[in-house]
């Protein structure tokens, strides 16, 4: 799938084995943790480097992951 | 009946074309396997309408969950199986997807839980999990990969299963037992309640995922770490509670390293996902295929997001914990798996949120059967068994009595049911002293902007009993409620700032207890 939005980080999976602050786009509808392909899930440098940013991604979601094969800055 | 093996045929046909012949081979293979040892064994077609004419309407569309939940109650109605193995993963057989009790945008995102647990009950399709107390059914799944196209993978998992032979409790002595150090206390306390010791845990951090081989031939494998959705990793973190997530097991580290006859307990979220790794091109499977692929005969783990406590033990903890037990005592993967579950609501009495997300989201991957470790049986079904090889006889002995011991299983678990409360949401508001100590709670806590969320406890219908005992005086029951509170907070030993959930239980308008699970 192809989204398109801006990123943000945010804390997640609150009060769960999972919490952690993550790497999130926001599209019009919808918000994906973003996960590079091959990437940390929890924590990845190349994605903190995308916060503030608008970008394109191409990649897969999963439980509202967007694990990302692909993306541009937009700006 | 022994053992049933469960599968869509289509679905399988759908993924593997011409090369079928090789997956009837191997499950004829493990028929015959299990004849050796005592096990009556058949096959049937889900989606087959001649196979499935005796019990009921055929599998028509295989991801449909209701009607692969109606062909399971109907052929377990009519053969009483003492096994029920579903042959191939959720693009074969789906998983019955039940509703989170705690999915909050931003907090446990799961939407629903994937689930085993439906087939191992009578009680018919829902999407609740709190109508899924009654476990009765042993159960477990031989998952090949989704999207999978070569056999060889189902194949080889059939053919370990074949071969599969109960070993002494003492290989089991020595476990292989790894944790995020941020859980390192918890972890300690599973593992001295299952082994008897902790000395031997490791932590991630200070340690790495390049395990030694001593360390991962060990036949008993107990992971309490992080866990990520179609993820082939688990994860660390240290102590600190610092953002830091370190691998702590790899999925293409350990081939090779794994020994026959392991089995695995994973509290970690997602550990026992079945997804499919092609469409990310990911370099492995998930662990959990992993394990299996490389001879493990058991993965007991979760499909989604779990819960536990930093320095005590409950949810997540515990139900792995009952698993475990069972295997040394040497009950069979799948009477493991049932008795987790029933010990798991037994233990309760009234199912919390959290409750009714880990009952429903630990599943077991592997033959139910398959009994890993031996223990001490009668040998009197030896006696009477011509042209058995000694190889069998503890297998043999433990066919003596194996329906009686489902039946009285199947029993207690409906009896558990029936003394066992489940929360269930209420829009009735909370008294202004309940909504106090509740306040009071979370400032104690430090959660900064609570959400509260109160249930009303659905108490189970009691079935006529005798006369004397329906004579007996009992106390009224008192008015309870569970509430739960998630929010933000800082921690007592995190640097971070951290989610913490608490459920508290009231009774006539006051808390009477709470148990809190801060974030991970």
């Amino acid at each position: 799938m192809e989204a398109e939005g801006r990123v943000v980080a945010r804390r997640i999976g609150a009060g769960t084995k999972s919490e952690h602050d993550a790497v999130v786009l926001v599209t019009y509808d919808h918000e994906y943790k973003l996960r590079r392909q091959g990437g940390n899930p929890f924590v990845d440098p190349e994605m903190s480097k995308l916060v503030g940013k608008r970008i394109r991604a191409t990649g897969v979601v999963d439980s509202d992951q967007l694990i990302m094969s692909n993306w541009e800055e937009l700006d | 009946m022994g053992k049933l093996i469960l599968t869509n045929r289509a679905a399988l046909q759908r993924k593997y074309g011409s090369q079928m012949s090789r997956i009837d081979a191997a499950v004829a293979a493990l028929i015959q396997s299990d004849s050796r040892n005592g096990i009556e064994t058949k096959v049937i077609a889900v989606d087959s309408p001649q196979a499935m004419r005796p019990f009921g309407p055929a599998v028509k569309e295989p991801a449909d969950q209701r009607q692969n939940k109606a062909a399971v109650d109907a052929v377990d109605r009519e053969l009483d199986p003492d096994y029920i193995l579903l042959l191939g993963s959720i693009d074969v057989i789906p998983h019955q997807e039940l509703s989170n009790p705690l999915y909050r945008k931003g907090g446990d995102d799961d939407r629903v839980v994937p689930s085993d647990l439906p087939y191992s009950c009578e009680e018919g399709w829902s999407s609740e999990p709190k109508d899924f107390t009654a476990v009765t059914r042993v159960v477990g799944r031989l998952p090949d990969i989704c999207g999978a196209t070569n056999p060889g993978y189902l194949i080889k998992l059939l053919k370990n299963a074949s071969r599969a032979r109960a070993l002494s409790p003492a290989v089991f002595r020595n476990y292989f037992g790894i944790t995020a150090e941020i859980w390192k206390t918890s972890t300690m306390l599973s593992l001295e309640a299952v082994f008897g010791s902790s000395t031997d845990l490791q932590q991630i951090p200070p340690r790495k995922f390049r395990w030694s081989p001593t360390l991962l031939e060990r036949r008993a494998h107990f992971i309490n770490c992080h866990g990520s959705p179609s993820s082939y990793q688990f994860f660390g973190q240290p102590k600190s509670g610092a953002q830091q997530y370190p691998v702590s097991h790899d999925g293409t580290y350990i081939p090779g390293k794994i020994t026959s006859g392991t089995v695995v307990a994973a509290e970690c979220c997602y550990g026992a996902q079945l997804f499919d790794p092609n469409p990310t091109k990911m370099a492995s499977a998930g662990l959990c295929n992993v394990y299996l692929g490389n001879g493990a005969h058991g993965f007991f783990g979760s499909s989604t997001i779990a819960y536990g406590p930093d320095i005590t033990n409950d949810w997540a903890d515990n139900i792995c914990q009952y698993f475990w037990r069972e295997i040394l005592q040497g009950a069979s993967l799948g009477s493991a798996v049932l008795r987790a579950r029933q010990n798991y609501v037994k233990e309760r009495s009234k199912l919390d949120p959290v409750d009714q997300k880990t009952l429903a989201q630990f599943n077991l991957l592997g033959d139910p059967s398959i009994h890993p470790v031996r223990v001490p049986v009668s040998d009197t079904a030896v006696l009477h068994t011509k042209g058995i090889g000694q190889a069998n006889a503890h297998s043999l002995s433990l066919a003596v009595g194996r329906s009686d011991r489902r039946r009285s299983m199947a029993l207690t678990g409906m009896a558990i049911s029936q003394s066992t409360g489940v929360a269930v949401p209420t829009a009735r508001r909370t008294g202004v002293r309940v909504s106090s100590a509740l306040q009071s709670l979370a400032r104690r806590a430090h959660i900064e902007k609570p959400e509260m969320r109160a249930y009303d406890i659905d108490e189970p219908v009691r079935k006529p009993a005798s006369a004397a005992v329906n004579n007996k005086h009992l106390a009224p029951p008192a008015k309870e409620r569970i509430h739960l509170i998630m929010g933000t907070g800082r921690g007592h030993r995190a640097q971070m700032p951290q989610i913490i959930a608490i459920v508290a239980k009231e009774e006539n308008g006051q808390i009477v207890n709470y148990r809190t699970g801060y974030s991970r």
